[in-house]
């Protein structure tokens, strides 16, 4: 899966959490979550439980934590996502 | 540097129902944190307001030391509950804590200490019906601490963001009046006051809100 694809899958999961759908429209690499889309911190735990779910991989403490623009969350995605095995 | 951190938990929110589910609170409580709760044989916190608090005071640290480290991330697992005391109803430094228009709900007060790395953090916490909110500072004083929880009526993160600004001037200005104070984001991203002669007031605040609650802290003297 390449970094486009997954940046529009994104782009509905975090629709969810976000009132900032015109930014959420035009995310890039480095839109920051709470920043920018103003995300509440406290949501940030559910998206990287669905994006486990959907993608079925696991995401641990240390990854999480890098989690906090678009970029860093493909990066972890995208790492996990073509782990062989 | 002085300063102070807060956050707030509505409890009402739709997602909040996921406390439960260890994949989520393992996220950012290890099993030593969670062998916290309870927090003695006869309190009635109920295990969901307890990942919540812990959430908050996490939180509540890293809005603290974010004006020590300006680089620093929020990682909740790095941030780790000491301690965790059921305060009764009122409490910490034999202050009482006034929540405004919550003054007169039932609600508990907890307190304990927070580590990150060398810093080791003290916490005061609140859960009232529907909301849980948490204060870190650097020490154990919150005698000088004016903290404050209020309901809006609009939840869209705009309208929360404005009415704490505009709650938190009100009760500074009742404690500075004549300095038209006013609020700006530091470039580190934590809110500062800046008085009418242009310098800034050394008073740390800190601002949360979520859902239909905003809330604010400062510390005074």
């Amino acid at each position: 899966m390449d970094r486009i694809a997954i940046l529009n899958e994104l782009k509905k999961l975090l629709a969810p959490y976000t009132e900032k759908k015109e930014m959420l429209a035009n995310i890039h690499e480095d839109t920051d979550l709470v920043k920018d889309l103003k995300i509440n911190s406290a949501n940030l735990v559910d998206i990287i439980i669905e994006a486990e779910s959907k993608y079925k991989i696991e995401i641990d403490f240390d990854m999480a934590s890098k989690m906090y623009t678009v970029g860093n969350c493909i990066d972890v995605i995208s790492a996990k996502f073509n782990q062989p095995g | 540097m002085i300063s102070i951190g807060n956050d707030i938990v509505s409890l009402d929110h739709p997602n909040r129902g996921r406390a439960l589910d260890e994949r989520f609170y393992s996220k950012f409580l290890s099993r030593t944190e969670l062998g916290l709760f309870p927090p003695g044989n006869n309190s009635s916190l109920s295990l969901d307001a307890f990942i919540w608090l812990s959430w908050s005071v996490k939180e509540a640290a890293f809005k603290y030391l974010k004006r020590i480290i300006p680089d620093l991330i929020f990682s909740p697992v790095r941030f780790i509950l000491e301690d965790f005391l059921d305060l009764g109803n009122y409490g910490i430094s034999g202050s009482k804590p006034d929540y405004g228009l919550f003054r007169d709900a039932p609600g508990t007060l907890f307190g304990g200490r927070v580590g990150f790395d060398s810093h080791t953090l003290h916490f005061k916490s609140a859960v009232f019906k529907g909301w849980v909110h948490s204060v870190v500072l650097g020490d154990e004083n919150f005698k000088r601490v004016v903290e404050r929880v209020r309901r809006i009526d609009n939840p869209s993160y705009d309208d929360q963001a404005k009415a704490v600004r505009i709650f938190s001037l009100e009760s500074l200005g009742r404690i500075f009046p004549n300095s038209d104070l006013q609020i700006e984001k530091h470039p580190y991203g934590y809110p500062r006051v800046r008085q009418k002669d242009g310098k800034i007031l050394p008073v740390p605040v800190s601002f949360s809100h979520d859902g239909s609650f905003v809330a604010y802290c400062f510390r005074v003297g």
